[in-house]
């Protein structure tokens, strides 16, 4: 179920009110049925797997938890096993089958071999992660085994986070399931406005940017660079607008609830240097990759050569993690090498690259071009944008050449102008938010009563009337 | 709800002592009120009262949002229109062989015909644009269990193979009428690329709220009477404001049933022959044709004959008067080029190929078309009848000389 659709609109308010009328344990059952069908709602059969891999890592923690020396190793390694296995199954199968494919045709093998015919499970990775930090915290001992499987399910499969995030651990999420939360006006209104502003980034801005996006990006070839430099700078901010969005959706959804989840993103664009990118951005996802892949690898602990390698590797994985596909390495490679090259200026520079509006610029910018990757349909289409960004600016002498490039970027100028205003919005009060080191919304509600009011209906009717609700989904629904 | 708090409890969770505690439980007999419940009853009285101060201003902020958008959502909803394309296509099968579906305001036609495909089963689909849409179950033999009419599914050349990936492989459905247009093939048309998120459509990922963004209109096309609450309440076996106040919709065929075609023949083919003078709205000029879309068109068969389909590639016809004005026109040089290299791709994959875009050899006249390019049931019916003669299983499958007498035997106009 989609968050901008009428379905979740119909369902949001049903199920909160009937969790605010219901016992503790009622409130239990009464999640995880909702959860079941708010991701039902994508391929009903699919929940069979997220909820076998729900009954495996229940049973492995208990077991981790009873076990000592090599026999909790060996559950922690049968749960891992069978969650990173799922993910393989279903979403590295056919990457490998197509690259040996390609490996045996330029050796001249003649073994053709065939995809499998298997859809990608919606949010797999997600999940898949949230259940794995789940086993991974209760054999490090920082998480006693849940007992009761409702609970542990529910850790799991929480609708707000199930589908894309943020990425949760057991010990910010698990304990505050056993808390009955009384309804609390100030928190539902809290969250209602965060879920209102994370629906004016999705329809208003991502998916008014998604148009231009999708129609440049489908046959970059036969477009000019400015198309392509239009389209990858709004790309830039759709999948901002998109994700973050959603995470607004989520985080505010479950603070209705009374349920805390973690921060997934701290305007990220005003990031100086690509490593504070990263630590402002999927902040869920980086924090697991630090925690359960980078610090285990050796962290900040060995020498600057490993540490840098370790890091290359850490976000390649992360590339692989958000796509099977040789352009998400790619990007997960260009954001390694910018840390490391960030990070032997700042050594040899003695830290003296500090930071500045300039490097505002040049962090967006190299983030932007990594993001040309993430978005192309294939390694060649990328690099053939990357090497056109610079091409044809001289045809742009003209209104009438203007409206030709809108149109070939599948726009026209009052789309534009509507995403444009949308997109200089979100970008003030992120602007305004990160002067402050706060939130928008905590801030809107700082302000004077009509000023508020006038906010909170300008951001609803913007909604309501520049928004798009056709057929775009959330960017991060596909990982 | 939820803020229940038991008396020995304080607001904060904590347990009160058994001191403190023992007065507030009798509060119904004591006399004099102590201060823990003095401070308890003001702390609920300001949960109270903030609560109420909530919902106070909940409805406030919803009030006008709920009034403006109460009188679409009757109209939308009631008409089936906010419905998703396979409730639509479950709820046409079930209805009765009249049922019409003809949406105003909503646009699931792919996902819907796609589900159509898939629920009716039959070994035989045509697929196109509305240009294929005038193909009838009755032509065949066998009626709805042997045919379906799949037209209005695509809008470029790069959706046949998308639809087509969702049809089942080695399913129940076997044959394919494929209905390409020759604008498809022309790079200056403007839906000559692909469409980045067609996919969504067909995977029926279509959103209500897309629709009852047109509410405003709803309230304009009230006014302006272009549908009335008595035909929206009286309407039987119709789905969507069009098929319930126009009666303009699919049939449960997937043919179209067009109501509102005017008598006049001028006026029917005037716009098609504006759009040729003026080289718009698909008849956009072009000399030369789209190596691009000629590569997309062989994997289209490729990827048909993968899943176990068998198609037949036609061009639908135009009117004669069309057909004479596309002859001379200096502006679409392309056209003359469609047919020959059409046909061409199709023999290099052994598929058959009809050029039906002059139909004036069929016998067809311009008084049974709908408009300039949209042919009537007897054009297609003549199609049907040509093909049939040299291809095998539409041999098998239509009574050629039965339907030859129909359209023989049928009134002046487009119907049959």
């Amino acid at each position: 179920m989609l968050f901008n659709s009428l379905e979740f609109l119909i369902f949001f308010p049903l199920v909160t009110l009937l969790y605010f009328a219901l016992p503790l344990r009622g409130r239990w059952i009464l999640l995880l049925v909702a959860s079941s069908i708010f991701y039902m709602a994508f391929i009903p059969k699919y929940v069979v797997i997220i909820y076998a891999t729900i009954v495996i890592d229940y049973v492995a923690g208990i077991y981790i938890e009873r076990s000592t020396g090599a026999r909790r190793k060996a559950f922690l390694v049968m749960s891992l096993c069978a969650n990173i296995g799922v993910l393989a199954a279903f979403k590295y199968c056919n990457f490998l089958i197509e690259n040996v494919d390609l490996l045996a045709r330029m050796l001249g093998l003649g073994m053709p071999l065939r995809p499998l015919d298997v859809v990608l499970p919606i949010g797999l990775s997600f999940h898949t992660f949230q259940a794995m930090s789940y086993t991974i915290e209760v054999y490090r001992g920082r998480q006693p085994a849940e007992r009761n499987f409702i609970v542990y399910a529910l850790y799991v499969m929480f609708y707000p986070q199930l589908v894309a995030g943020p990425i949760e651990r057991p010990q910010n999420i698990i304990h505050q399931f056993y808390v009955e939360h009384p309804f609390d006006p100030d928190r539902v209104e809290r969250g209602l406005k965060r879920m209102l502003w994370g629906m004016f980034k999705k329809v208003v801005v991502a998916d008014r940017l998604a148009v231009i996006v999708g129609a440049v990006y489908a046959a970059p070839r036969v477009q000019p660079g400015p198309a392509l430099v239009l389209a990858t700078v709004c790309f830039a901010f759709q999948i901002y607008a998109d994700f973050s969005g959603y995470s607004d959706i989520a985080i505010g959804a479950a603070d209705v609830m009374g349920i805390d989840l973690m921060t997934n993103f701290r305007q990220p664009y005003v990031s100086r240097t690509v490593s504070e990118f990263w630590s402002r951005w999927h902040i869920s996802l980086s924090s697991w990759f630090r925690d359960y892949l980078y610090i285990p690898l050796g962290g900040n602990r060995v020498g600057p050569v490993r540490r840098r390698l370790n890091l290359l590797f850490t976000f390649l994985v992360s590339g692989l993690w958000h796509g099977a596909s040789w352009t998400f390495v790619i990007w997960g490679g260009l954001n390694g090498l910018f840390l490391i090259v960030e990070s032997l200026l700042l050594d040899t520079r003695s830290r003296t690259v500090r930071p500045s509006r300039w490097g505002m610029v040049r962090t967006f910018a190299l983030v932007t071009v990594a993001w040309v990757f993430f978005r192309a349909q294939s390694v060649t289409d990328g690099w053939h944008i990357v090497r056109h960004l610079g091409s044809d600016w001289g045809t742009l002498r003209s209104a009438s050449a203007v409206r030709t490039l809108l149109a070939g970027a599948g726009t026209d100028p009052s789309h534009l102008a509507i995403a444009l205003v949308g997109l200089a919005v979100m970008c003030a009060a992120d602007a305004w938010a990160a002067r402050h080191d706060s939130d928008v919304v905590t801030l809107a509600d700082r302000t004077g009563s009509i000023r508020r009011w006038v906010t909170y209906y300008g951001v609803a009717l913007g909604v309501t009337f520049l928004g798009i609700f056709g057929r775009q989904q959330f960017i991060y629904f596909q990982f | 709800m939820g803020g229940r708090t038991s008396p020995s409890v304080a607001q904060d969770g904590t347990e009160l002592p058994a001191k403190v505690r023992r007065p507030i439980e009798g509060l119904a007999t004591s006399a004099v009120e102590h201060p823990i419940q003095t401070v308890e009853k003001r702390r609920v009285s300001v949960l109270v009262a903030s609560r109420r101060q909530f919902w106070r201003k909940l409805g406030l902020f919803l009030l006008p949002f709920a009034t403006f958008f109460s009188f679409p959502l009757l109209v939308l909803g009631w008409s089936s229109e906010l419905l998703s394309a396979r409730w639509i296509a479950a709820l046409h099968l079930r209805a009765g062989q009249d049922a019409l579906y003809g949406a105003a305001y909503s646009n699931p036609d792919k996902a819907y015909k796609l589900e159509s495909i898939r629920l009716h089963a039959a070994p035989i689909v045509a697929v196109g644009t509305s240009r294929v849409m005038q193909f009838r179950a009755n032509f065949f033999r066998g009626g709805e269990a042997t045919f379906y009419n799949g037209g209005g599914m695509v809008a470029r050349l790069w959706d046949y193979r998308i639809a087509l990936s969702h049809v089942p492989a080695h399913g129940p459905t076997r044959y394919l009428l494929v209905g390409v247009d020759p604008w498809m093939f022309n790079a200056a048309w403007s839906g000559s690329t692909p469409d980045a998120g067609v996919e969504q459509d067909y995977a029926g990922n279509g959103n209500a709220l897309d629709t009852l963004q047109h509410s405003a209109r709803v309230y304009t096309d009230y006014l302006h009477g272009k549908f009335g609450l008595r035909q929206l309440f009286g309407a039987v076996d119709r789905f969507g404001v069009n098929a319930m106040a126009r009666n303009n919709g699919f049939r449960h065929d997937g043919s179209y049933h067009y109501a509102d075609v005017p008598a006049d023949v001028g006026e029917r083919l005037g716009d098609t022959l504006d759009r040729i003078r003026t080289r718009t709205r698909r008849f956009e000029a072009g000399e030369t044709l789209d190596p691009v879309a000629m590569v997309e068109l062989g994997r289209l068969l490729r990827t048909a004959r993968e899943r176990g389909l068998i198609p037949v590639v036609f061009l639908p016809p135009f009117a004669p008067a069309v057909s004479a004005a596309l002859r001379v026109s200096p502006a679409h040089g392309y056209m003359h080029r469609v047919a020959p290299a059409v046909s061409a791709a199709c023999t290099a994959q052994g598929v058959a190929f009809f050029d039906a875009s002059d139909c004036k050899q069929d016998g067809c006249a311009d008084e049974e078309f709908i408009d300039g390019f949209h042919g009537g049931e007897k054009t297609y019916a003549r199609l049907l009848v040509r093909m049939a003669a040299s291809v095998a299983f539409l041999n098998a499958h239509v009574d050629s000389a039965a339907l030859h007498a129909r359209v023989a035997a049928a009134p002046p106009g487009p119907s049959l």
